[in-house]
């Protein structure tokens, strides 16, 4: 069954075949949304939102764009206000009291301790605007084009965004990884 | 290995260089091993940032989302029921008073009778001629 098919059928008072949809794109909600915020439960409930905000726009989704793209869209969106929210209450609370109330990985957690996890860590460090355009680039592979569609910002702008990153985590990463494969 | 060369390679992966930068960056590859080591890494490391596409967050994840797509459609039915049942039985009450009242005035059952149509036209029950001579009496 197609996207649009399984769509018409949920529209139509089947309910229960949304969850099919779920299925087919948690991957990449989920890749986007812990790449944006790190592997944390705000990071699970920003996907679980991505998801639920689609149903109730079901009625109103016009097929202009895939549903991969909408989800990720969304779920960059939801990410990205998520971060501002962190940013809210690092603002009214200590710097050792943020990292537990946010959910924000601490550098010292001992879940940094294999490979998969360093680069995590180091996505993290990123600024917010060239976080997006790593994990859209990268993690979720579409096109420099496509990401600048996506966060609707020049092409110039991305590709400038993304150089500057991938120079941070060539210094980030690099040293990290040859410490953990000595 | 100048820093121009290397911003050079760092952009190659994402963006379309021209053709002199084409040139001058596969020459610079050619005669430069550390370049080449530097483009491995670079490599390299997008592979494993592309790796991180692999994640769940577990079974659970799309039960609880419908979990949670269910109960907000329950709410609103429930509000809609809460509110709904009572009108419509208030408007079926009042059009069935309508209905019997309409009959009890009619001579035979009608859909017009029913409704309250009459098939008096408007001249008849209002003569704009002879309102006017009234009028004039005055």
């Amino acid at each position: 069954m197609t996207d649009r098919q399984i769509i018409a059928k949920v529209l139509a008072g089947n309910t229960h075949l949304y969850a099919e949809l779920i299925r087919r794109y948690e991957g990449r909600v989920t890749a986007t949304v812990i790449g944006m915020l790190g592997k944390t439960t705000e990071a699970e409930d920003v996907a679980q939102e991505v998801f639920i905000r689609f149903y109730r726009a079901l009625r109103g989704f016009r097929h202009d764009s895939a549903v991969a793209t909408y989800l990720t869209r969304t779920a960059i969106n939801l990410s990205l206000n998520a971060l501002q929210r962190r940013k809210k209450q690092k603002e009214l609370f200590s710097q050792t009291a943020d990292a537990r109330l946010s959910g924000i990985p601490s550098p010292t957690d001992t879940e940094y301790d294999n490979e998969a996890q360093l680069i995590r860590k180091a996505i993290i460090q990123l600024d917010e605007d060239q976080r997006a355009v790593i994990v859209l680039r990268l993690i979720d592979g579409y096109s420099t084009k496509e990401t600048a569609e996506i966060l609707n910002i020049p092409l110039g702008t991305v590709l400038s965004r993304l150089n500057r990153a991938q120079k941070k985590l060539r210094k980030l990463l690099t040293p990290l990884l040859e410490v953990h494969n000595e | 290995m100048n820093k121009k060369t290397i911003d050079l390679l760092s952009r190659s992966f994402d963006e379309e260089l021209s053709s002199e930068e084409r040139r001058h960056l596969k020459e610079a590859l050619k005669t430069s091993a550390e370049l080449r080591k530097e483009y491995d890494r670079l490599l390299s490391m997008r592979n494993k940032i592309a790796a991180q596409s692999k994640h769940s967050f577990g079974s659970e994840f799309i039960e609880s989302v419908m979990d949670k797509i269910l109960q907000d459609e329950y709410i609103s039915l429930s509000v809609l029921a809460r509110f709904v049942r009572p009108t419509a039985i208030a408007a079926a009450l009042l059009l069935s008073g309508i209905i019997a009242y309409n009959f009890s005035r009619a001579d035979f059952i009608s859909w017009e009778n029913a409704l309250g149509i009459s098939d008096v036209s408007i001249e008849e029950i209002f003569d704009p001629a002879s309102y006017l001579a009234l009028e004039n009496e005055k």
